[in-house]
């Protein structure tokens, strides 16, 4: 559905995004994670056209981007970072203009903006003028803009950035709901967002793809090793203990607990080591394995490729 | 053409859900209504003194005493015209709207074109204002028409010039105060180079400064006169300011 070769975008002496491929299936719902300002804004506004690559080529749906820019824009909503509202303009009237400019055909436009406004719960708001909407508000705006072509592919950079935590958490719910059958790159820096909302992710730092793909493969991946969280009240025992265990690999002794790396079966480490602290009389506070996260390996990846 | 008028009529909307329309066709009503004012009765004053040449009678006509100061004082139009255009791209950028134009179906041209068609359309509306003026002239005395119609195609063509300024200047900063101000300045610049006349001697100078000053271009229609030189310059000039924003919208995506 979307193609992109080879994308590179400089701003001066600054290379914001540096020969970036990939490609977004059909359906495919894919996160875009990476720290502030690693070119994920730039690859968005390239994507929809607002901004020209320096070399490279975006194809969406078919479409060269700059081939055919009207035929592929038609395939696309998008949210941009601020949502691009007009402070004078009511709900209403503002939907309309952006129908209009989205080429949304006279006879479906009224169902479509129906549907948007249903959609976003924009009933309560329909009227007013948009400089006297709350945040969430304008932001729910800047959703049905997006939708409101009802376009094959959605693109929303950062929807929740600036929000309270329970917009934060509808916003969320929204675009959840919105995904269906389309395709969406969404991008954020907050990997709780992915992990919740998308399939698919592309790691992007320093305007290169560090790590691509499922969410499940990326976490197995470099996720191998296994680690177990253990809590005990004598530390200095324990860690003697603890070391007469051949099946485990590492042991790391923090303030007031371990975390224990092993290569071997989770429930066979667990068993050995409850046993060896029963031996020894020491209590055990808290046993439980911990799951590398997404968080991990974004960190993981960021800070490798900084060094 | 369907894409030009939706810009058109937003920005259209635009300007009268904003105070500042209002206040320019306000302000811009007051000043010729005084300026009307002002030539009638300099017009009434100068028939209660006997003038002994029969040369200077026939200067006494409404013509002569009335319509063509009357329409040159309504080039003070062209100053509000920095009001009108200021914000139709500044704002946009500022407010980061711009975005949206951007990655919907519409090209660069369609995007000016609608703008500069706004404010051609409100521009319009303030020349109209003053048409009153001329129909109460002809209720209570029988002026020559035919310069006052050249009169307005002139008012009309050189504000087209002026407006495509204006626009270019708003594309080029996010600052409303600043494409406003720079856009004074041009419509000064371009308003007086014709009275360098008096102060440089060299006539070679004289004649390509006067052809460049829109104000001696416009001076031709007040006269009764459609000159095919003034109207490819002034429709030149147009074309000019149109196609420089064209260019600073496009640059903007490459930069």
């Amino acid at each position: 559905m979307i193609q992109v070769e080879h994308l590179t975008k400089r701003y001066g002496d600054i290379v914001a995004v540096n020969d970036i491929s990939f490609s977004v299936q059909k359906g495919d719902i894919v996160g875009f994670l990476g720290p502030n300002g690693a070119g994920k804004t730039t690859t968005m506004r390239i994507i929809t056209g607002c901004l020209s690559a320096d070399s490279g080529r975006v194809i969406v749906g078919g479409y060269d981007i700059l081939k055919d820019p009207n035929e592929a824009k038609r395939l696309i909503g998008y949210l941009p970072e601020h949502p691009p509202l007009y402070d004078e303009m009511t709900v209403s009237s503002y939907l309309d203009y952006v129908a209009d400019l989205k080429d949304v055909p006279k006879k479906r436009k009224k169902l479509l903006k129906d549907m948007a406004v249903h959609e976003c719960g924009l009933e309560k708001v329909y009227g007013r003028l948009i400089k006297h909407l709350s945040k969430g508000y304008r932001q729910r705006v800047g959703i049905a803009q997006a939708i409101i072509n009802d376009p094959e592919i959605l693109i929303l950079d950062e929807p929740t950035i600036g929000l309270d935590p329970r917009q934060v958490k509808e916003i969320r719910e929204l675009i959840k709901s919105l995904t269906g059958k389309r395709t969406v790159i969404l991008s954020t820096h907050i990997i709780y967002e992915v992990t919740m909302i998308c399939q698919k992710v592309i790691i992007i730092n320093e305007g290169k793809i560090a790590a691509m793909g499922s969410l499940d493969s990326l976490t197995s991946e470099i996720g191998k090793k296994r680690r177990l969280f253990l809590k005990v009240k004598e530390k200095d025992r324990a860690e003697r203990k603890l070391k007469e265990i051949p099946e485990i690999g590492s042991l790391v002794k923090d303030r007031d607990y371990f975390l224990i790396e092993y290569e071997t079966d989770e429930d066979e480490v667990c068993e050995k080591i409850s046993q060896k602290m029963m031996e020894a009389k020491i209590p055990i506070l808290e046993l439980r394995p911990e799951r590398i996260s997404l968080e991990d390996i974004f960190v993981k990846v960021v800070t490798k490729d900084n060094r | 053409m369907r894409k030009i008028w939706i810009i058109a009529w937003k920005e259209l909307r635009t300007y009268f859900v904003l105070p500042s329309a209002y206040l320019t066709c306000i302000v811009f009503i007051l000043f010729s209504g005084i300026f009307f004012y002002n030539r009638l009765a300099i017009f009434f004053l100068s028939k209660l003194q006997p003038i002994p040449w029969e040369e200077l009678e026939k200067e006494r006509d409404l013509t002569h005493m009335i319509t063509q100061p009357y329409l040159h004082s309504l080039s003070i139009l062209y100053l509000l015209i920095p009001v009108i255009t200021m914000r139709l791209f500044a704002e946009e950028r500022r407010l980061k709207t711009d975005e949206l134009l951007y990655s919907s179906p519409i090209s660069s041209w369609q995007i000016v074109l609608g703008k500069y068609l706004a404010s051609v359309i409100l521009f319009s509306i303030l020349l109209i204002f003053t048409v009153q003026h001329v129909i109460f002239l002809c209720l209570f005395g029988n002026p020559d028409i035919g310069p006052i119609i050249t009169g307005y195609i002139g008012l009309f063509l050189v504000g087209l010039s002026y407006l495509s300024i204006g626009l270019f200047c708003s594309s080029l900063t996010d600052n409303q105060i600043i494409a406003a101000i720079v856009t004074f300045g041009v419509i000064c610049f371009f308003w007086m180079i014709g009275l360098a006349q008096y102060i440089i001697a060299n006539p070679a100078v004289v004649g390509v400064l006067k052809y460049f000053s829109l104000q001696e271009h416009f001076h031709t229609f007040t006269k009764g006169l459609i000159e095919l030189k003034d109207v490819v310059y002034v429709l030149s000039f147009s074309f000019f300011g149109l196609f420089l924003t064209y260019q600073s919208i496009e640059s903007r995506r490459w930069r």
